[in-house]
């Protein structure tokens, strides 16, 4: 198990990862905008 | 793969020339169902009511616009899962109606209004489909071709308000969404080839699960779902990965407020590997 990110201060909704699995998008609940993390 | 419309596709949109940090803001704006094809990110505009791509080129995001077609009064957005259509939950006055989106063609059908739901199949040829008959008050789930020909009566039910989901092998998935005083205690398995119902009851499964908080999701390779229950206050909420053939819980998760197994799980369906978020403490774990 891995942690990527701890009290980011974002409600992440709608999530999709990347096929190769190095990033996430997010919706943010707070401003509804789309968002990119990065997993690596 | 994502359509071929490169006409639509402006020159460039710079968002950042820097090395990618962590987190990156890549639109600003009311944005719904984002989705990852390929590399291409592609998502809903609702500001704008238009679909548009992200393509990351090095280190910026080239735009483009999947289609020039604006939808309003849009209630729910749901990519096929070849990303090469949209079913689109929309209001016309206070009706709700569903239509379905070809982005290549940039073409719209409205289903018939007897659709009250709709979800797609995992090779997005077919839609199941929540039937709705005002006249006798009834409900049944059918399949149909993606523009609501050819559908064939699959299951009558007894929910007024099912949530459904058309699995991989053959099998649909649905509950009873949860009402203040109407707990959803059971989820139903139905496979399409054996016309077989399997009732799974969570109570059964471990003690302290209610269904009042009830919401889930299906893996999809169609072998486990994911699915947390909260008691009748919203608290003590529990989320599981349960394994559908064995009927067994994988592994408990994680007991943590608000977690969303509709939002937070997300599964490529090829490589084995969840992932969950919970106000972004991001879990990754193999699959088993």
């Amino acid at each position: 198990m891995k942690i990527y990110a701890v009290n980011s201060g974002y409600d992440a909704i709608s999530l999709a990862i990347s096929p190769e699995k190095d990033f996430v998008v997010f919706v943010n609940q707070a401003d509804q905008a789309l968002y990119r993390m990065s997993l690596k | 793969m994502l359509p071929t419309n490169n006409s639509a596709i402006s020159p460039k949109t710079e968002v950042s020339s820097a090395p990618i940090p962590q987190f990156l803001k890549l639109w600003d704006g009311e944005v719904a169902s984002p989705a990852i094809a390929s590399k291409t990110i592609v998502f809903f505009d609702k500001t704008h009511g238009v679909f548009r791509s992200l393509l990351p080129l090095l280190d910026v995001f080239k735009e483009g616009k999947l289609s020039e077609t604006v939808f309003s009064n849009t209630f729910s957005i749901v990519l096929s899962p070849n990303y090469k259509m949209s079913l689109i939950g929309l209001y016309q006055g206070q009706t709700k109606r569903f239509a379905v989106f070809d982005f290549q063609q940039n073409l719209s059908r409205l289903l018939p209004e007897f659709v009250k739901d709709a979800a797609w199949s995992s090779d997005s040829n077919q839609l199941l489909i929540n039937h709705f008959e005002p006249q006798q008050e009834t409900f049944y789930f059918s399949t149909a071709n993606i523009d609501g020909t050819k559908e064939s009566k699959i299951l009558e039910i007894r929910l007024t308000d099912a949530v459904m989901f058309y699995a991989p092998k053959s099998a649909i998935l649905f509950y009873q969404k949860p009402a203040p005083d109407l707990p959803s205690e059971r989820f139903f398995n139905f496979d399409l080839k054996t016309k077989k119902l399997t009732v799974v009851d969570p109570t059964s499964i471990g003690p302290n699960i209610g269904g009042f908080g009830f919401d889930m999701l299906p893996s999809p390779s169609g072998e486990s779902i994911i699915f947390s229950s909260t008691d009748q206050t919203g608290s003590k909420l529990s989320t599981f990965v349960f394994n559908l053939k064995t009927n067994r819980i994988v592994s408990a998760l994680i007991r943590r407020r608000s977690l969303r197994p509709r939002d937070c799980l997300s599964n490529t369906g090829k490589a084995k590997f969840r992932a969950m978020i919970h106000s972004l403490n991001l879990i990754s774990e193999p699959a088993r």
